[in-house]
């Protein structure tokens, strides 16, 4: 998006504060005007503070992937299929939520730079391309990926980020090559120095045990190619058994994914060991011109996240609880039973002993039932 | 004489008691009869029986031989009593086939003395089997999802056993986890963030980034290799199994405690019924 530096040159502005950007020029003009005038929700904390970013704004990106980017030239022709852009990457990404509010800042860019080729009054132009770049400004963070996608994260040692579609896009120039830098800090108040350039802009080349993980300043944890802003890989595709692989490579980083680069003296390439657990972390991106091999562009520290706390086995508790009601049935009604059996046995073992000790009760038992039968027929006649 | 003129329930039950009871020696072609009678219809329950017995022996025998091949579990978790109970069941099962011939015989012949044998043998096995179950029901109580959470974040792939016996306990718990989560494509007790929520003797010996959980937790192909690691890592929905193994476990294993206990129950019920009636019945052979 063509922010960079091409269209304060056809306003007349007045000079703000240095800050060594062109761009921070409109931004700084709207901020005036925007404080005196209504702010959206949301952004009152952003009033007053510089903002030493360029870039498009870009919707949060678990909700999207791509912003229609190009260089200046495609700009405005682009702005007028904002719209079908829009519905199109909407398609894209069916699953995805879509929030309308966010479309807004990049239909604001683009509107922009068609209008700010100079037909409206560039006061109002200012005003709605810097509210639709604070509305955005939020997301020129690393972020975490897709909780879709990675269901498990952050883990007890790894975060896993996504890469930085489209926040670098307007420092970019054709020619060039650059590269992406991602540096880890701890999030503590006793980090001693979050810059991540030296004296003359370069990109600190701190490691993981200088910085003793990232306790003492930031640390490069890894450098990769700028990812691609006009076809952004299709989450969609993650369900793909051949492409699964791509996709996740193209669209996120794992930090800490490493656990053998600290102790192999042969490594020489950037390491990414495993971070603490339960321990909050910053990121930042940075865009680097390989050629110069100094820092064009980087990112916000993000928001802080915090890796997992792993709980003790032994504490969990093991303890049944309550008796359930069927052992209880069983064991009352089993006990009783055996106790009316062992009543009967004994019961009965006395009353064979009563009748073998006294043997007159035999014959009464003999008289008697003779009387019985001879009841009977009385009885049944009757 | 007398009992000519009576009706024929009445001689039956009269005649047949006299006969047993010694009184009337000479006995009639009528009163062998309804003495046969009577018989027949005292040795039912006694066959009954014998068809319980076989049933019980034939289900403890089922239980005991483990299809599930959950016994290791709860070996480790010296909780294995329901087992315990399965085995009583084996052989009061048999204990109830021999009895009930025992009983058989003993009415026939209406022998005193072996009526009461009888009666004292059925006593203990009554007793066993009640033993069994009231320990069926009892342990099955114990069997919480968070005593196999516990007993598998300890022995899961421990690497350091203190001597045979906990080797043997870990390599029996590890061996039936790996084949529990192949089979059910399940992960965990609860689901696979049990790992990551809890350290484990399997996280002192493979570090979280490789294997956030262990690597049958992800979805296999033909051949038992994870179609794809990356994904299974990470996470990613298709690639891992997300579901917990508790189900898995605690159905056959409650299945097998309410058998034993119930099925058990209700014989006992059955048997309580027959001894009473024995005992009383024997009362009265008094001679």
């Amino acid at each position: 998006m063509a922010w960079a530096g091409k269209d304060p040159k056809d306003h007349q502005v007045p000079t703000p504060p240095a800050t060594g950007r062109a761009t921070n020029l409109q931004i700084w003009l709207v901020l005036e005007q925007a404080a005196h005038g209504p702010i959206q929700p949301g952004l009152e904390h952003l009033q007053g503070r510089s903002i030493n970013l360029s870039g498009q704004p870009v919707p949060a990106p678990h909700h999207s992937l791509a912003k229609s980017k190009g260089s200046a030239d495609h700009m405005q022709q682009k702005s007028e299929d904002t719209f079908s852009r829009g519905s199109e990457e909407q398609h894209k990404y069916p699953g995805l939520s879509w929030h309308p509010a966010l479309q807004l800042p990049t239909l604001f860019a683009h509107i922009c730079v068609q209008e700010s080729s100079g037909m409206l009054s560039h006061w109002v132009v200012l005003v709605l391309c810097c509210l639709g770049q604070l509305c955005a400004d939020q997301s020129m963070k690393p972020q975490l990926a897709a909780p879709e996608l990675a269901t498990n994260n952050p883990t007890l040692t790894t975060v896993a980020l996504e890469k930085p579609f489209c926040m670098f896009d307007s420092s970019l120039h054709p020619n060039k090559s650059y590269a992406i830098y991602l540096y880890v800090m701890k999030s503590s108040a006793s980090t001693i120095s979050s810059v991540v350039t030296d004296s003359s802009s370069k990109p600190l080349d701190s490691t993981f045990q200088q910085t003793h993980g990232g306790h003492l300043g930031p640390y490069k944890a890894a450098s990769f190619d700028v990812p691609n802003c006009v076809s952004p890989p299709r989450l969609a595709d993650a369900g793909d058994i051949n492409k699964v692989s791509d996709v996740l490579k193209q669209y996120l980083f794992r930090v800490g994914d490493d656990g053998t680069c600290l102790y192999d003296p042969n490594f020489l390439d950037v390491c990414n060991p495993p971070l603490a657990p339960d321990t909050t972390y910053r990121f930042k991106y940075v865009l680097v011109d390989n050629t110069e091999g100094i820092v064009k562009d980087q990112t916000l520290w993000s928001d802080p996240i915090k890796t997992r706390k792993a709980k003790l086995p032994m504490k969990i508790d093991i303890w049944p609880g309550r008796r359930s009601g069927s052992m209880i049935v069983i064991t009352s009604i089993l006990s009783v039973s055996v106790f009316l059996l062992l009543a009967g046995l004994l019961a009965s073992v006395f009353s064979a002993l009563v009748e073998s000790e006294d043997p007159s009760a035999e014959t009464k038992g003999m008289s008697e039932t003779t009387q019985q039968s001879e009841l009977r027929p009385q009885l049944s006649s009757e | 004489m007398q009992h000519e003129a009576r009706n024929k329930g009445e001689l039956c039950w009269q005649v047949s008691w006299e006969g047993m009871a010694g009184i009337d020696p000479q006995g009639s072609r009528r009163t062998a009869l309804a003495a046969e009678e009577h018989l027949s219809s005292q040795l039912l329950p006694y066959s009954d029986r014998k068809m319980c017995g076989i049933a019980l022996t034939a289900e403890c025998i089922f239980f005991v031989s483990d299809p599930h091949g959950l016994y290791p579990l709860l070996e480790a978790t010296e909780n294995n009593d329901i087992y315990a109970a399965a085995w009583i069941g084996i052989f009061v099962g048999f204990a109830l086939l021999a009895l009930s011939i025992l009983g058989i015989v003993g009415v026939m012949k209406s022998s005193k003395t072996l009526l009461l044998v009888y009666i004292i043998l059925m006593l203990i096995t009554y007793a066993f089997e009640m033993a069994s179950c009231i320990t069926a029901a009892t342990h099955r109580d114990f069997l919480t999802p968070n005593l196999f959470l516990k007993q598998m974040l300890e022995r899961y792939m421990k690497s350091d056993t203190d001597n045979n016996n906990d080797k043997q306990m870990t390599e029996g718990v590890t061996k039936t986890w790996d084949n529990l989560m192949l089979q059910n494509q399940c992960c965990g007790v609860h689901g696979p963030l049990d790992w990551q929520e809890y350290t484990s003797a399997f996280r002192m010996t493979h570090n979280d980034a490789d294997y956030p959980w262990p690597h049958n937790c992800c979805v296999m192909n033909t051949r038992s290799e994870p179609i794809n690691l990356d994904g299974c890592k990470l996470g990613v929905p298709g690639f891992y199994n997300s579901n917990g193994c508790y189900d898995a476990i605690s159905g056959p294993l409650n299945r097998q405690a309410w058998g034993v206990a119930w099925f058990g129950f209700a014989i006992l019920c059955w048997t309580f019924c027959v001894l009473l009636g024995t005992m009383f019945y024997w009362s009265r052979i008094a001679y």
